[in-house]
C-alpha cells in the first residue's frame, strides 16, 4: 500500500559523535534521551545537526583561539620593570583588513550550505502525506488529510503515528495562542500561530521499521510559551512499519457501536463531554463528512476521545494512560494539571458551548453536576475498553 | 516704564514657584538636576533591581534544582520569569548603561551638565515609578505572566477569555510604555547634549569610544521604541477595549505583534551590549598604557552596528514560518552583523598586544568580557544558520547564548566600570583584594550556571518551563546550572560588602588612580558639582593622556616632565559657576504616570484623570517656575 521513499541515511558524520563523546564525558548521557536534538532519526533532524557539527567545530576553534588569545596578551604582557613604556601602536590598516575579511569568507561558506538547506527544506516533498497539526492550550491535535493519495480525515490527540521512510508534509496551525511544534529527534520545531499556516517536512528514517518498539517512540514538546501549561504541553511520535501504520490507521476510522454510545450518553447527559470532545459514533453523518474531508470535525476544544484506550498517554502526553490516572483527571482535572492546585483552570461556564473554553472541567467541585469518584472510574473504564488492542 | 512694571508683577507671582536651593543633605537628592548624582540615583536604584531580578532567577533555578520541583507553582514560575526577563532588561541593563552615561558623559566631553538638566531628572524618576510600578503588581492581583516578550494573542486576549486571566499583561503593557517614556526623554538628552555640549576641540572622532557607544544607542532607543509603544498600546487596547489588532478570528494578525516588538527588540540587544563595548574600550587602553587599537574602527563597527542591527530582527522570528526567501534574508544579515562585532574584539586583543598590563580588577572584568562574549557571539552566530536554528530555538542553547553575551558581556563590563570609575565618583577606591575574589567567583558562577545550558538546550529543554519530566538527563546539568546561580549570588554579595566597607575604609583616591586618558581624570575625585573649573580645550582623542605623555622616535611612551593633573589646577571653589537649579517638577510630573498607570490597568478613569491632572501641574509648574533660584549665583 504504502511506499517508501527515502533510501537509508548515511552514518552521522564523526563530529557528532565527538560532540556525543565529550558530552557523554561531561557527564549528560545522551543514550536514553529520547528527545534530543543529539541523536536524529529523521531526515530533517540529521541536516540540522549535521551543518550545526560542521560549523560547531569552526565556532569552537575561534573560540579557543580568542579565548587563548586574551589569556596570553594578560599574562605575557604583565607590566614589568623595564616594559612601563610600551610602544604606542595606534593601529595596522592591513591587520583590519585581514580580520575583516577573514570572518567575511568563514560566514560565506557557512551561508551558502545555509541558504542551500533552507530551500530544501521549504519544499513539499512528491507523494507525501499530510498531516495537520493543531496546536491547542494545552494538547496537540492530529489530523491525516491525506494518507497514500487518498483524502480520508482522521482525528487524533498527542501521539502521532508516521510510517517509517515515508515523507510527510506537515501543515501547521493553531486556532488559540501560539505554540511550537518540536520533535527534536525527528524535526526543527516550527510555530502554530492563528491565521497563519506553516509547513516543514519531516521524513522518519527508513530503519526504524525493524527497531524494538521501544526504540520507535520519540518525545517532543511545546516550545514556544503558550500560558499556564506549556511545560507540560508534550508530543509523542511512534514510527511504525508501513504495515503497523496501515493497522492502525483502519482502525482509528471506525466509530462507537451504538451500544457503546449508549452506555456513553447517561454520563454525556450529565457531564457533556460531548460539548468538548469529538467521538465518532455519536452522529455518523457528521462523521461521513469529516472522514471524507467535506466538514472539519464539529467540536475540537479538547481531544478525539474515539480512539483514546489505542494511546499510550493523554492530557497533552503529561500522563501514562492507566485507569487510575484516567479516573483522577476526570475526576478533578485541576489538581492535576499546572493550575493552583485546587483552583479550576481558566473556564468560566464548562457546559456553555458559546463561551471559550481552556482546561478539563473540575467536575468533582461541580455545583450543578458533581461527580463521585465511583463515576469518573466507571468512565476512565469505559474509555480504556474500548481500544482496537486486546 | 509699563515693561518694568510687569517684568516686577511677573517674578513675585513666579515667587511662589521658588527653585529650591538645597544642594546637600537627602532632599537635595530629591530636587537634583545634578547629572552625577542623577547618574548615582540611577545606579544604584538599578542595583537594587538587579537584586530583585537575581532572586527571581534564584528561585527560578531552585525550582529546576529537579525534576517535577514543587517549588514554585507553573503560575508563579511564569510571573517570575516574565518579571526576571523585564527587570534586568528595562530595570538593570538600560538604566546601569544611563547611569555610567550620565555621570561619564558630560565629564568626558568636558561639559558641566547635560543638556536638559530637569529633562534627565524626569527620565529617572519615571523610570523609578515605572520600576516600582511594574514591581506593585505582585500584591495587586498578580504580576505579568506573559514573558518579558508578550507575545500575541496570550497577552493580548481579554482578560475574561481566559489566556491570561489576571492584570499582569496590563500592568506589563501599560509599565513598559512608562519606561519607555523614561528612556526616550533619556536618550534625547544625551543625543542633544553629545552634539551641542563638547568643550572646545572636542570633535567627534575626538570623543572616547564610550561617548559614541552611547551617542549610538541614544539614536538607537528613539527610533526603536515607538513601534513597542505602538504594540503595546495595541495589547492594551485588545485586551481592554475589544480590538482586534492581534485577534486572527476577526481579522488581526497575532504574527504582527511579533514584527513590532522584535523591530524594537533587535535593536535594543544593541541598546543593552554597546555601552558594555564602550566601558571596555576605555579600560582596556588604560592598563594596558595604549591607545585603543583601530580606534576609527572601532567606532566605525559600532555604527555598523547600529545600522545592521535595524536589519536582523526577524532572525527571532524564523520559526514563525516566514517562508525561505525572508528567513534567507535575515539569516545572512545576522551572519553579517557578526563581522563588526568579531573586528571589535580583534582590536581589543591588539590594544593590550604589546602593552604594560595592569592585572586590577577592572582589567580582570574587562578581559572577562572579551572572552565571554566571544562565546556569546559565536553561539549568536550559529543562531544565523537557519536549519539548525530550528532545533535551538526557544530552548536553552538559546538562554545560554544571550546570557553569555548579557551578563558575560554586559555585567562584566559594568563591574569593570564600577571597579574603574569609583574611585572617580566616591573619591575612594573599591577593595582590590575584594574585588579579584568578585571576579572570580563572578566567572566561576557565570559559567557553572549558563555553560551547562547549551548542552540541556541541544539536549531538547524548551525555555520558559515550570517543570521537566525526569529521564532526558536533565538532571545533572540543572543541577550544576543552580549551583552556578547560587555562587554567582555570593559574587554579587561580595561586592556589595565591598562597596559598603570600602566607604569605611576610605582609601582616598586621587584624581588621576589609574593614569587615565579621559577628561574625567583630569578633575578632583570625587567630581565638584561644576565638574570643569575651566572648560577644557582639546587638542586630541585621549587628551588628557596627551597633556602627561608623548612619544619617542621609535613610538615609545615618553613621560612628559609637568604633565598630568592632580586637581592642584583647580584654583578657586568655582562658586562664580552657574550651576542648573534643582527643581522640584520633574519628580511631580512623573509621578502623574504610575496614578493615570493604575487607572488604566483597573480602568478607573477617575483615577487616570488625577494622573494627568498631576502630569500637567507638574508640567506647568516646569514651563512657569523661575530660572534659577532666588539666592543663585
Amino acid at each position: 500500500m504504502l511506499q517508501g521513499t527515502m533510501r537509508r541515511p548515511t552514518p552521522a558524520k564523526l563530529t557528532a559523535l565527538v560532540v556525543l563523546g565529550a558530552l557523554a564525558v561531561a557527564g549528560c548521557g545522551t543514550s536514553t534521551n529520547t528527545q534530543s536534538t543529539f541523536d536524529p532519526h529523521g531526515k530533517i533532524a540529521r541536516d540540522d545537526s549535521n551543518i550545526f557539527n560542521a560549523f560547531f567545530w569552526v565556532a569552537a576553534l575561534v573560540g579557543v583561539l580568542i579565548i587563548a588569545a586574551t589569556i596570553y596578551v594578560a599574562i605575557r604582557f604583565r607590566e614589568r620593570p623595564g616594559n612601563e613604556n610600551p610602544i604606542q601602536t595606534h593601529g595596522n590598516t592591513t591587520l583590519e583588513i585581514s580580520w575583516t575579511i577573514a570572518p567575511v569568507l568563514i560566514l560565506a561558506v557557512m551561508a551558502v550550505f545555509t541558504v542551500k538547506m533552507i530551500w530544501d527544506q521549504a519544499a513539499k516533498p512528491k507523494g507525501a502525506m499530510e498531516i495537520t497539526v493543531t496546536g491547542k492550550q494545552w494538547w496537540w491535535q492530529f489530523e491525516y488529510t491525506k494518507v497514500d493519495g487518498q483524502t480520508r480525515h482522521v482525528v487524533t490527540a498527542n501521539e502521532l503515528h508516521i510510517p517509517a521512510g515515508v515523507p510527510i508534509w506537515l501543515t501547521l496551525k493553531s486556532d488559540n495562542v501560539n505554540h511550537s511544534f518540536w520533535i527534536p529527534a525527528l524535526v526543527g520545531k516550527k510555530d502554530t500561530i492563528d491565521g497563519h499556516q506553516n509547513h516543514i517536512q519531516m521524513i522518519a528514517d527508513k530503519a526504524l521499521e525493524n527497531a524494538p518498539e521501544a526504540k520507535q517512540w520519540f518525545d517532543g514538546q511545546c516550545a514556544q510559551f503558550c500560558g499556564l501549561s506549556h511545560a507540560d504541553m508534550h508530543v509523542k511520535a511512534k514510527v511504525d512499519s508501513l504495515a503497523e501504520f496501515n493497522t492502525w490507521y483502519a482502525s482509528q476510522l471506525t466509530s462507537w457501536t451504538p451500544a457503546q454510545v449508549a452506555t456513553f450518553k447517561k454520563w454525556d447527559d450529565v457531564f457533556t463531554c460531548s460539548s468538548c470532545h469529538y467521538i465518532q459514533g455519536l452522529d455518523p453523518a457528521v462523521d461521513n463528512d469529516v472522514q471524507t474531508g467535506k466538514k472539519p470535525i464539529p467540536i475540537s476544544r479538547g481531544p478525539n476521545l474515539t480512539h483514546l484506550a489505542d494511546r499510550t498517554s493523554f492530557a497533552g502526553a503529561k500522563y501514562p494512560l492507566t485507569a487510575d490516572n484516567l479516573t483522577q483527571w476526570i475526576w478533578d482535572a485541576p489538581a492535576h494539571s499546572a493550575g493552583e492546585f485546587g483552583k479550576p483552570m481558566e473556564c468560566p461556564d464548562y457546559f456553555n458551548k458559546s463561551k471559550p473554553c481552556v482546561g478539563m472541567a473540575d467536575f468533582r467541585y461541580s455545583k450543578e453536576h458533581p461527580m463521585t469518584e465511583s463515576q469518573a472510574n466507571d468512565i476512565a473504564k469505559f474509555l480504556m475498553s474500548l481500544g482496537s488492542k486486546p | 516704564m509699563t515693561t518694568i512694571e510687569q517684568a516686577t508683577v511677573v517674578t513675585q507671582r513666579r515667587s511662589r514657584l521658588a527653585r529650591p536651593t538645597k544642594t546637600t543633605g537627602w532632599t537635595s537628592w530629591l530636587t537634583t538636576v545634578d547629572h552625577k548624582k542623577i547618574g548615582i540615583m540611577y545606579g544604584a536604584t538599578a542595583l537594587v533591581f538587579m537584586m530583585a531580578g537575581g532572586i527571581e532567577a534564584l528561585l527560578i533555578r531552585l525550582q529546576l534544582w529537579r525534576p517535577n520541583g514543587t517549588v514554585l507553582t507553573a503560575a508563579t514560575y511564569n510571573q517570575l520569569f516574565t518579571m526576571h526577563g523585564t527587570t534586568m532588561v528595562f530595570l538593570v541593563g538600560m538604566p546601569l548603561a544611563v547611569a555610567f552615561g550620565n555621570y561619564l558623559l558630560p565629564l568626558m566631553i568636558g561639559a558641566r551638565d547635560v543638556a536638559f538638566p530637569r529633562v534627565n531628572m524626569l527620565g529617572y524618576w519615571v523610570f523609578l515609578f515605572g520600576g516600582i510600578f511594574l514591581y506593585s503588581s505582585f500584591i495587586l492581583g498578580g504580576a505579568p505572566n506573559g514573558g518579558w516578550f508578550g507575545y500575541t494573542p496570550l497577552t493580548s486576549m481579554p482578560m475574561v477569555k481566559g489566556f491570561l486571566p489576571s492584570h499582569g499583561p496590563d500592568f506589563w503593557a501599560i509599565g513598559l510604555i512608562m519606561l519607555g517614556i523614561g528612556s526616550v526623554t533619556s536618550a534625547v538628552n544625551f543625543i542633544v547634549t553629545t552634539l551641542n555640549m563638547r568643550a572646545p576641540g572636542m570633535t567627534l572622532l575626538r570623543m572616547p569610544v564610550f561617548v559614541w557607544m552611547m551617542f549610538i544607542i541614544a539614536m538607537l532607543t528613539l527610533f526603536a521604541l515607538p513601534p513597542v509603544t505602538a504594540a503595546l498600546i495595541q495589547v492594551y487596547m485588545d485586551r481592554n477595549f475589544g480590538t482586534n489588532f492581534f485577534n486572527a478570528a476577526a481579522g488581526g494578525d497575532p504574527l504582527l505583534y511579533q514584527h513590532l516588538f522584535w523591530l524594537f527588540g533587535h535593536p535594543e540587544v544593541y541598546i543593552l551590549i554597546l555601552p558594555g563595548m564602550g566601558i571596555v574600550s576605555e579600560v582596556l587602553p588604560v592598563f594596558s598604557r595604549k591607545p585603543l587599537f583601530g580606534r576609527s574602527v572601532v567606532i566605525m563597527s559600532g555604527i555598523a552596528i547600529g545600522f545592521v542591527g535595524w536589519g536582523v530582527w526577524a532572525h527571532h522570528m524564523l520559526a514563525t514560518g516566514l517562508g525561505p526567501a525572508t528567513t534567507t534574508g535575515f539569516g545572512i544579515a545576522t551572519m553579517a552583523i557578526a563581522v563588526p562585532t568579531g573586528v571589535k574584539i580583534f582590536n581589543w586583543l591588539g590594544t593590550v598586544w604589546g602593552g604594560a598590563v595592569r592585572l586590577t580588577t577592572s582589567m580582570l572584568f574587562s578581559l572577562g568580557f572579551i572572552a565571554m562574549f566571544t562565546l556569546g557571539g559565536l553561539s549568536g552566530v550559529m543562531h544565523s544558520i537557519v536549519p539548525s536554528n530550528a532545533q535551538q530555538h526557544d530552548t536553552y542553547f538559546v538562554v545560554a547564548h544571550f546570557h553569555y553575551v548579557l551578563f558575560g558581556g554586559l555585567i562584566f563590563a559594568f563591574f569593570s566600570g564600577f571597579y574603574f570609575w569609583w574611585p572617580k565618583v566616591f573619591g575612594h577606591f573599591l577593595s582590590e583584594k575584594m574585588g579579584k575574589v568578585n571576579f572570580w567567583l563572578l566567572f566561576v558562577g557565570f559559567n557553572l550556571t549558563f555553560f551547562p545550558m547549551h548542552i540541556v538546550g541541544l539536549e531538547g529543554m524548551p525555555r520558559r518551563t515550570y517543570t521537566y519530566a525526569p529521564g532526558h538527563g536533565w538532571e545533572i546539568l540543572n543541577q550544576l546550572e543552580t549551583i552556578g546561580g547560587f555562587i554567582i549570588a555570593l559574587a554579587v554579595l561580595i561586592f556589595m560588602v565591598n562597596v559598603i566597607s570600602s566607604r569605611k575604609r576610605n582609601d582616598v583616591a586621587p584624581s588621576d588612580p589609574w593614569d587615565g586618558r579621559t577628561l574625567e581624570w583630569s578633575i578632583p575625585s570625587p567630581v565638584p558639582a561644576y565638574n570643569f573649573l575651566e572648560v577644557p580645550d582639546v587638542h586630541a582623542a585621549d587628551d588628557f593622556w596627551h597633556r602627561k605623555y608623548a612619544e619617542d622616535d621609535e613610538g615609545r611612551l615618553v613621560r612628559l616632565p609637568s604633565g598630568g593633573s592632580d586637581g592642584g589646577e583647580h584654583v578657586g571653589d568655582g562658586s562664580h559657576i552657574h550651576l542648573p537649579s534643582p527643581s522640584y517638577w520633574p519628580m511631580v510630573f512623573a509621578l502623574g504616570l504610575p496614578i493615570s498607570g493604575y487607572g488604566f490597568v483597573f480602568k478607573n478613569w477617575w483615577l487616570v484623570g488625577l494622573g494627568v491632572a498631576v502630569l500637567m501641574f507638574g508640567l506647568t509648574a516646569w514651563l512657569v517656575e523661575p530660572d534659577t533660584a532666588q539666592d543663585a549665583h
